[in-house]
C-alpha cells in the first residue's frame, strides 16, 4: 500500500482489534546505495543503509524498508495532541519477512566482481539482481515460515527493484 | 514489472513530496468507537527522500484501506476499522 515499491513483501500481517488505540510502529525508509560512476562500477561497493545527506555524484538507490519501536516517543506525542488516548496506546508491530541485510546481499551479490576480476557493467548487475532477489526472497520466506507455522505466504514473489531517484 | 516498478517510483517521489496531511479532524475522530472503529498511529523515519512518505494498509478479505502521508518523526493517527491488514 501506499507508493513504496514492493513494501507488501516486506512485512506480515497486523491485527486492528476493535476499539483500541494502536500503534503500528514508526517506518523506516532507507537506501542502499550503489557507487555507478560513468556508466561502469567502482570501488565496487559503497555499500550502507545509510542517509543520503552526505552522497554526491553518480549512485544507485535501492530503498529499504524496516519497522521499528519507538512507543514511548509516540506515547509522548500523542499524549500532546490526544491526552485522552495516551495511556490507551497499545504497541503492534508488522513482523519483518524481508530485512535489510537479505536484500543487502542480494545487492553485493549482484555487483560482485566477475570472475575474472572485472566489475559487471550496471546493465549486468541489474539483469544480475532479479535472481539475486528471487534467491533473497525465498531465503527470507523459509526463514520466516520456518519460525512463524502459521504464516501463508499470499503475494507474489519479489520484482527485483530498480535504482530509485531520491525526491 | 520493470515499467511498473519504474513508474512506481516516479509516483513516490511525487506525490510523498507534495502531499500533507494532519492528524484527524475532531469529526473524524469523533466516529471512535462506531462500529467497532480503532485508532491507529502511524509514524516514520525517512532517510532516503524528502521527508515525507505514503503509508497505507490493506483488509485482503475485507479490502478495506487507509493510508496517511507522514512526516519524519511526526506521528499521524487515522480511524480505521477492525482487520488483518498488510502495509
Amino acid at each position: 500500500m501506499g507508493n513504496l515499491p514492493a513494501v507488501e513483501l516486506w512485512f506480515d500481517k497486523v491485527e486492528i482489534k476493535p476499539n483500541e488505540v494502536v500503534y503500528l510502529g514508526t517506518f523506516n525508509l532507507s537506501a542502499i546505495t550503489v557507487n555507478a560512476q560513468a556508466g561502469v562500477l567502482q570501488n565496487v561497493f559503497s555499500l550502507g543503509l545509510t542517509a543520503l545527506t552526505a552522497l554526491t555524484g553518480n549512485y544507485n538507490y535501492y530503498p529499504t524498508y524496516a519497522m521499528v519501536d519507538q512507543s514511548e516517543k509516540v506515547r509522548a506525542q500523542v499524549r500532546e495532541k490526544y491526552p485522552q488516548y495516551a495511556d490507551r496506546m497499545v504497541t503492534r508491530l508488522p513482523e519483518a519477512i524481508l530485512v535489510p541485510e537479505d536484500f543487502a546481499g542480494a545487492c553485493r551479490n549482484a555487483y560482485a566482481r566477475k570472475p575474472d576480476g572485472s566489475m559487471p557493467t550496471p546493465e549486468e548487475a541489474e539483469a544480475k539482481l532479479d535472481g539475486e532477489m528471487d534467491k533473497a526472497v525465498a531465503a527470507s520466506i523459509a526463514r520466516y515460515s520456518a519460525a512463524h507455522p502459521e504464516f501463508k505466504k499470499d503475494t507474489a514473489p519479489a520484482p527485483a527493484p530498480k535504482p530509485a531517484t531520491p525526491p | 514489472m520493470k515499467a511498473v516498478l519504474a513508474a512506481a517510483f516516479a509516483a513516490f517521489t511525487l506525490s510523498a513530496c507534495q502531499t500533507i496531511e494532519t492528524w484527524p479532524a475532531d469529526e473524524e475522530l469523533a466516529t471512535f468507537g462506531s462500529n467497532g472503529s480503532a485508532i491507529v498511529i502511524m509514524d516514520s523515519v525517512d532517510n532516503f527522500g524528502c521527508g515525507r512518505i505514503d503509508l497505507g494498509f490493506r483488509d485482503a478479505r475485507t479490502k478495506a484501506q487507509f493510508n496517511r502521508n507522514l512526516v519524519t518523526g511526526e506521528p499521524r493517527a487515522i480511524i480505521a476499522q477492525p482487520g488483518v491488514y498488510r502495509l
